[in-house]
């Protein structure tokens, strides 16, 4: 059979499964951890580590992707995905049972959890309106499937077991170390006195272990003496259908995940208002965006309810290099992680986080950052960064999109100029594009194709951060923070805090 | 099921204090009032009370409630209804008071810890706890049931909700239903030790009887299970249960119904935590109502406190013939009393204070000035602990006493001795008071006691003038006790409507009486005469 994935066109090599550095950088891996906990159950780091992929690859998920966004889509699949979780658990209680007709009962539900999940997503996916390639391959897979004689049956007997055991009742009555078994139905009585309603459940599994406690095993043991009809229909359904399961079916349900996890990601991050918006195709050299923001920022911000500041950016005409300076814990590192998690997401094929965003598609992704202060003389840290610079630079780094956070922070001002003035031009003239976080000024407009930014102060006298970064060269602003009155308690400054406080009060 | 005894739509919580509450208690001495509410002031006669008998429970409870200020004239009625209530009937607060306390202390001693973080013991034993808890609340109820309706006379509407609540809401149907269930579970308190003894045949005195519906579809495991029937049997005839077997076996051999005798240790102490999952389930279901009489009888217990510890310094009063009268809650602009004490310096010496008397109506700012030791501190102190003990319910130490509602109230005391001048203390006390700024809120009372004193005169005057100014301004009720004659004199040449200006009586002769009378602040204040009557001219 022909490979068929809803990630890729073809199979990919082992070799590409990778975790690229930048994840770190960027603080992917903390929005990965938390796509992860949007799928609990699945795998899908592997799948979120694995960039660059083909252009080819990047819109087919694209398309697959803006299927999922359809609210019937996204609903069938991820029914399909919570069934099939509970199928697996249900064959995972029977691999840790000993008893054959535990173990039967278990293989029974489990089949019949698969059987149900596959023939619902099949219906749903055939009356849905999928128009992306992967999804339409992925309906007429399953269409085929389930018209299987072999496939049917065993749907059908699992359900008709599964039926019977439902309605199956056992009675105790149990008085001191006596017990008398019947079947049937009773209504609860003490449970209604202690004021549980109807709704309610009762006590869930005896004894706490998954097998069967020495009580139960006496007591199915004593019934079957006398009723064996509906045990040994359960066993003989494990005999006939020992395997089920579908390989492919099996791996798409993986896959989805990659899709799901990050639909329930977006639709959470929306709900607390932020934007997300699929990127648009744009031709070479070509990039801009609106109301960008970090979304690792967000997610730890979101909890604490605090805000996160966007930013809209745009490279105009010859423009390559953006060149970010300004004070410190300015939003300079942050601005640039939002860049970079943009190209890994529109790469991904996904949504991006910003309000609007035109993007090319570029061949790779490429990060520098600063290792955590190091611990070594200011040469050493110099020769750290070069050491990971080098390959960087050696890379075949054609069309790459080159993210670069305060290098040469240790050398000379003037070294530190001309090595940055270097590494800028040697990344143009391979065609990249990409933001330079530097403390330089000199920087901001020292080859052609550079842009510089500033990071902004507001206008007020305590200089607070705004977290914007705007379109400015980078001047030499003072920070100094005047206190000119330590408690404010002149009369005037008194007057004036007391009378904006009064407008709180009533 | 709520307790409602300290307002009159919620519970007592600790929040919406003073601001710095531990300052205002400093600053107002009202240490000493938490100390004499600790102890009964009736001590059995022939025994003298010892420090180890006295309930610091009540102290705390005191301090805390009065530092959270009531603010509204309907939340100050409704405690100073029941106050009343409680002085007319101080054995009805006592029982109930004792009954809650008493309650507390086994409440503890059965595991209360354990009832916030379930599985910190082993299973068995906390359920154990949880069903004697549940036999603790139930019975406690009931006393509680039956004192209230012993006392028919209570009045206060705070306390006849309290008692009727009790009767709607634990009435005997609902006792008798709990009673009925914890019956129905001695066998699993009988039982605790039976079957780990290897059926060795130990006597018991009750066997369980339970009838199950077990749903089985989850891999055949008994789940699901829904109760039918679950009581204790008394058991008539003690046996061993190996003399049992021959007549059990006729009884399965011959039974319509597959039937099971369970014999092995294995069956037994399955059968044994059956029974444990039943009980568990069944406690289960007091869950709700058991956190509802936890918060309950915690609440009761802090609250009754809080008017047991008004009772016994009420008690004390009448010892020392002090008298109380419940202040008036007013507009913010009224401020007029007659007779009004320093309450903590009585209770403290043991002996009537000096009574003053004031009309201060309309006025926002309140200037004392005048002779050293005549008195001023004192007045300052005794208008605070009034306006404290006004806005917590209870009764004040006057023959008169109405005022307004301030819940931003605040104290600033410096006493002259430790206002050494360095830059470091100017800094720390304009640090607080930038913090009192901080704070001002609708309804501030402000009470200065000689601030602004870290400095020299004339700087301070000046800080002074701003600061006070600016709060005035603002709408804030300033009475401030000063030696900054500068600050006082041109205050008074403002002539200022809304300001008064009192001064430490002095007769003609230089005696003090301690009286504060309205004049007009002096240049001098009088250190001279001190100087005169400590080393002579």
């Amino acid at each position: 059979m022909t490979y068929f994935s809803v990630l890729d066109l073809e199979q990919p090599k082992a070799t590409d499964v990778s975790r690229p550095g930048f994840l770190w950088d960027l603080n992917l891996n903390q929005i990965i951890d938390a796509l992860q906990l949007q799928s609990p159950g699945y795998d899908i780091l592997k799948m979120y580590y694995r960039f660059p992929i083909e252009e080819a690859c990047t819109n087919y998920r694209r398309e697959v992707y803006r299927d999922i966004k359809q609210s019937e889509i996204y609903e069938c699949l991820s029914a399909f995905s919570r069934q099939m979780r509970g199928a697996a658990d249900a064959a995972g209680s029977r691999d840790t049972v000993k008893s054959n007709l535990q173990r039967s009962a278990w293989h029974v539900s489990a089949a019949h959890g698969y059987c149900t999940a596959v023939s619902s997503l099949q219906a749903a996916l055939s009356e849905s309106d999928c128009r992306s390639e992967g999804l339409r391959k992925l309906s007429e897979y399953l269409s085929s499937y389930t018209e299987q004689e072999s496939f049917q049956r065993c749907r059908e007997e699992a359900a008709s077991i599964q039926e019977l055991l439902e309605d199956f009742h056992l009675i105790l009555e149990i008085e001191d170390n006596k017990v008398v078994i019947t079947a049937g139905k009773r209504s609860g009585a003490y449970a209604r006195r202690l004021g549980y309603g109807e709704g309610t459940k009762g006590l869930t599994s005896f004894s706490g272990v998954p097998g069967m406690s020495p009580l139960e095993e006496a007591v199915f043991e004593a019934y079957r003496k006398k009723n064996p009809e509906i045990f040994d229909r359960v066993e003989s359904f494990a005999e006939h259908y020992p395997f089920y399961a579908d390989g492919t079916i099996l791996q798409l349900e993986q896959e989805i995940q990659y899709y799901l996890a990050f639909y329930r990601f977006e639709m959470k991050m929306k709900e607390q208002g932020f934007s997300f918006c699929t990127p648009e195709k744009a031709s070479d050299r070509d990039m801009e965006a609106q109301g960008l923001y970090d979304l690792a920022l967000a997610c730890v911000n979101c909890a604490k309810e605090k805000p996160v500041v966007s930013n809209d950016f745009v490279y105009r005409q010859g423009e390559r290099f953006f060149v970010v300076g300004g004070p410190n814990q300015g939003g300079k590192t942050t601005f640039a992680r939002s860049m970079g998690q943009l190209v890994y997401f529109a790469g991904m094929g996904l949504d991006v986080p910003a309000e609007r965003a035109r993007i090319p598609y570029f061949a790779a992704l490429l990060t520098h950052f600063s290792a955590e202060e190091s611990l070594g003389s200011g040469k050493g840290k110099l020769k750290e960064e070069l050491t990971r610079l080098a390959p960087m630079m050696k890379e075949e780094a054609e069309g790459a999109f080159v993210i670069i956070n305060e290098l040469f922070t240790t050398a000379a001002h003037y070294d530190g100029c001309v090595m940055g003035k270097k590494v800028l031009t040697h990344f143009m003239e391979r065609g990249c594009m990409g933001v330079y976080v530097t403390h330089l000024r000199e920087l901001g407009d020292s080859a052609e194709g550079v842009a510089p930014l500033t990071a902004m102060l507001d206008g007020s006298r305590e200089r607070k951060r705004t977290y914007k970064i705007s379109r400015e060269h980078m001047e030499g602003v003072g920070y100094a923070e005047d206190i000119v009155n330590k408690y404010g308690l002149t009369y005037q400054e008194l007057h004036r805090r007391l009378t904006e406080n009064r407008e709180g009060w009533h | 099921m709520k307790v409602r005894l300290l307002y009159p739509d919620r519970e007592w919580k600790y929040t919406g204090a003073y601001y710095d509450p531990e300052s205002i208690v400093k600053d107002l001495g009202l240490s000493v009032l938490f100390q004499v509410s600790s102890r009964s002031q009736e001590p059995k006669k022939g025994t003298v009370q010892r420090a180890d008998e006295a309930d610091r429970h009540l102290g705390e409870v005191l301090k805390l409630v009065m530092t959270v200020p009531l603010t509204t004239r309907e939340e100050i009625c409704y405690r100073q209804e029941i106050l009343q209530d409680c002085m007319e009937n101080a054995d009805f607060i006592e029982s109930l008071y004792s009954i809650s306390r008493d309650m507390t202390f086994r409440w503890e001693a059965l595991g209360k810890q354990q009832m916030d973080k379930p599985g910190s013991r082993d299973k068995s034993a906390n359920l154990l706890s949880q069903i004697e808890i549940l036999h603790l609340f139930v019975n406690t109820l009931s006393r509680i049931k039956n004192l209230c309706r012993r006392y028919g006379m209570l009045r206060s509407r705070g306390l006849m909700a309290f008692c009727h609540r009790l009767e709607e809401e634990f009435g005997e149907e609902q006792e008798g239903k709990i009673r009925g269930i914890l019956s129905d579970l001695i066998f699993y308190c009988d039982g605790q030790e039976e079957y780990s003894l290897e059926g060795s045949g130990r006597k018991r005195e009750s066997i369980s009887r339970m009838v199950l519906d077990c749903s089985v579809a989850e891999g055949m495991k008994l789940g699901e299970i829904s109760l039918e029937e679950v009581s204790t049997v008394e058991r008539k005839l003690r046996r061993r249960r190996n003399e049992r077997t021959l007549r059990e076996r006729i009884t399965t051999a011959f039974a319509q119904e597959p039937t099971l005798i369970l014999k092995n240790v294995e069956q037994l102490e399955d059968l044994k935590k059956l029974n444990e999952q039943v009980t568990a389930y069944i406690m289960d279901s007091f869950r709700p109502m058991m956190e509802e009489l936890k918060c309950f009888f915690e609440e009761l217990y802090i609250q009754t406190a809080f008017y047991q510890a008004c009772n016994n310094l009420f008690t004390r009063c009448r010892h020392l013939h002090i008298p109380l009268c419940f202040p008036k809650a007013g507009d913010r602009e009224e401020l007029h009393f007659q007779g009004l004490m320093e309450f903590c310096m009585a209770i403290y010496r043991g002996q009537r204070p000096v009574g003053n008397d004031c009309d201060g109506d309309g006025k926002k700012l309140l200037v004392v000035t005048g002779a050293n030791q005549g008195g001023k501190s004192t007045f300052l102190r005794s208008i605070g602990i009034a306006q404290i003990m006004l806005q917590c319910g209870m009764p004040v130490c006057a023959e008169a006493f109405t005022s307004g509602i301030f819940p931003h109230l605040f104290t600033h005391f410096t006493r002259r001795e430790d206002s050494a001048m360095n830059s470091g203390r100017l800094d720390e006390e304009l640090g607080r008071i930038d913090g009192i700024i901080r704070h001002l809120g609708d309804g501030s009372m402000v009470l200065l006691n000689e601030s602004f004193a870290t400095t020299t005169e004339e700087e301070g005057s000046v800080i002074a003038d701003d600061v006070i100014r600016a709060m005035v301004e603002a709408g804030v009720k300033v009475l401030t006790v000063t030696h900054l004659l500068a600050f006082a004199r041109k205050m008074y040449e403002r002539q200022l409507p809304e300001a008064a200006f009192l001064t430490a009586q002095r007769k003609e002769d230089g005696t003090r009486t301690f009286k504060m009378i309205a004049g007009a602040p002096e240049l001098t204040s009088f250190g001279l005469d001190l100087y005169e009557e400590l080393i002579g001219t």
